[in-house]
């Protein structure tokens, strides 16, 4: 069917069924109308028509298969890995280097301040180890520190 | 408001609302968005993108293998490709379906490369042997033939049926995942077509009309 105003042949219609299967909607819009105007007029049309049609049915048929659990869980796993790596990947970029650094320290701080028995810590003029496990005694500290 | 992407990654994992107010929007964001929401590690987008297009590859897969293991190691190979290309997709271009395609394609051409199944034999597998009588015989009868008969079809041809009929990919959307013209797509599934109502014309006349 060169030109589209021309009828549509049966053969064009067995041609374009081959190409775009048996719903009228999977058809270019341009050759519809020709196509109904045949099969008004052609039994042998629609029996092409009918055929199609069985064979998308019979295509129908084959099952699909959906995703399993265990299939679903390893891929909802694969964000997890994601995120870690994105963490990682932000905190290697430079500009945040010193940020870590600085909060590492403020964090060493933090905890070797917690470690330290109250009188150490900033106490009322004088250092006083000898409650530090171990002793200031032991390793002659504190004697040596009066001297 | 959507989010930006510099806000997704602090929200992945926060509930139902960002800590702004806003409500996760992701089933009305396009796939590109949730790709490079993806590359920072987001939760939500991953599971939205998840569910769009994982059981469709799982089905293409099985129709290109007839094995459901291996399909579902091609599925989940593919989206594994995907995190890792999240960090450098690049928004605009190609499809997120049809590159997710692509991948599964080349997987599978891989695979049968590697190995011929017989398809009746696989289909006789999926038979339940606890059920019986002369419709369930006769239903299986029918698969086992249509499957049999769309595995012996060219690669080519099966590839574009599988998309076009199976997966309801329109012929310009299989053109692109096949990285060929519409016009072959077209002539594919044609060829595919032809040979697919010769081959079963008879099975159709005798069990169509019961069925």
């Amino acid at each position: 069917m060169d030109n589209k105003s021309d009828p549509m042949t049966l053969s064009d219609f067995d041609a374009l069924l081959d190409r775009y299967g048996a719903h009228s909607s999977d058809w270019p819009t341009d050759v519809r109308a020709a196509a109904q105007a045949l099969l008004a007029q052609s039994a042998d049309a629609g029996a092409a028509l009918r055929e199609a049609e069985d064979l998308e049915r019979l295509l129908a048929l084959v099952p699909a298969h959906a995703p399993s659990a265990a299939l679903e869980a390893r891929i909802a796993a694969l964000t997890d890995e994601k995120s870690v790596h994105w963490i990682w990947m932000v905190a290697a970029r430079p500009v945040w280097r010193p940020a870590l650094l600085a909060a590492a320290m403020l964090g060493g701080v933090y905890l070797g301040a917690g470690a330290l028995p109250t009188s150490v810590a900033f106490g009322d003029g004088g250092f006083d180890l000898t409650g530090v496990a171990g002793g200031g005694e032991t390793l002659g500290i504190v004697e040596s520190w009066e001297e | 408001m959507a989010p930006t992407v510099a806000s997704a990654a602090l929200w992945m994992d926060l509930g139902e609302q960002t800590p702004d107010g806003a409500v996760d929007d992701s089933a009305d964001q396009s796939d590109d968005v949730l790709v490079e929401r993806i590359a920072y590690g987001d939760q939500r987008a991953w599971r939205e993108i998840t569910r769009r297009h994982l059981s469709a590859i799982v089905g293409y897969a099985w129709h290109m293998l007839r094995d459901r293991a291996e399909a579902e190691d091609v599925a989940q190979e593919t989206m594994v490709r995907l995190m890792r290309k999240a960090e450098t997709w690049e928004p605009g271009g190609a499809k997120i379906k049809t590159w997710l395609y692509r991948v599964a394609i080349n997987q599978c051409i891989d695979r049968q490369r590697a190995r011929r199944t017989t398809s009746l034999e696989v289909l006789a597998e999926q038979t339940d042997p606890q059920t019986g009588g002369a419709r369930v015989a006769r239903d299986h009868a029918l698969r086992r033939a249509v499957g049999g008969a769309v595995d012996a079809l060219p690669e080519r041809q099966k590839q574009a049926l599988a998309l076009v009929h199976y997966q309801g990919f329109s012929q310009q959307e299989a053109a692109t995942a096949l990285d060929i013209s519409v016009e072959a797509v077209e002539s594919l599934l044609a060829r595919a077509r032809r040979t697919l109502k010769t081959q079963l014309k008879d099975l159709a006349n005798d069990l169509l009309e019961e069925w």
